[in-house]
């Protein structure tokens, strides 16, 4: 699985996507949610949007890293639109022959998510205020 | 000189007050003078300009050759600010 869509996104059905690989003995998840806080100010909500091109750059980043892991299975998905605290914003699952090339990878795909996929965040504060996250300060979550 | 759209996304759009605007410039970095001038009223506005990374057309440009870039007509630039997936 591989996309950025508005609807809920369930860990069963990521699992799912990757579990079913003969090859593979360890399948590492990553699960990014929303958080009530940050830098010291309570968070109520926030919302996602994202750049027409973020699906073809999503794909770029698991490609790479399909390219420098044996990764036999892979999905990443990531949510959009407006998220309640604890609500899932990102899903990243890789099934690899053994578990270490399973955490690496996943760890080098949220990490290239962060950084390199045109996705912005747009939290709003228990005390009123609101911040584009990264753009307004130099602390991202 | 060509006559480009600047199209603002997130913070920038939040910044501009707009989705998109048309200048004439001949260089990327003619271009983004103009719509800080345009939109000095704007505190968030240059600061954002300062962090963001651009398209042309759909391709990114690279750090600091905003000088070199040379706008065709019709040219479509992107403002992209820095990304918070995850």
């Amino acid at each position: 699985m591989l996309g950025v869509g508005e609807a809920p996104l369930s860990v069963a059905d990521v699992y799912a996507s990757v579990c079913d690989v003969p090859s593979a003995g360890g399948i590492d998840m990553f699960v990014g949610v929303v958080r009530d806080e940050d830098n010291g100010r309570g968070v109520t909500k926030l919302s996602y949007s994202a750049h027409p091109t973020v699906e073809t750059s999503l794909r770029e980043v698991v490609e790479k890293a399909i390219g420098q892991y044996p990764v036999h299975a892979v999905s990443a998905v990531h949510r959009v639109g407006d998220l309640e605290i604890g609500d899932i914003a990102v899903i990243v699952a890789v099934a690899t022959p053994r578990r270490a090339e399973a955490f690496e990878a996943c760890r080098q795909i949220i990490d290239d998510i962060k950084n390199t996929v045109p996705i912005w965040k747009h939290q709003l504060f228990t005390d009123g205020g609101s911040e584009w996250v990264g753009a307004e300060s130099q602390t991202a979550g | 000189m060509a006559t480009v759209t600047i199209r603002y996304w997130a913070a920038a759009k939040h910044a501009a007050g707009i989705t998109e605007e048309s200048v004439d410039a001949r260089t990327l970095a003619d271009a983004l003078d103009i719509a800080r001038q345009r939109h000095s009223d704007s505190s968030r506005f240059s600061d954002v300009l300062g962090i963001s990374s651009f398209l042309i057309d759909e391709k990114p440009v690279g750090r600091n050759a905003n000088d070199v870039v040379v706008l065709g007509e019709k040219t479509i630039i992107e403002v992209l600010p820095p990304f918070a997936g995850g």
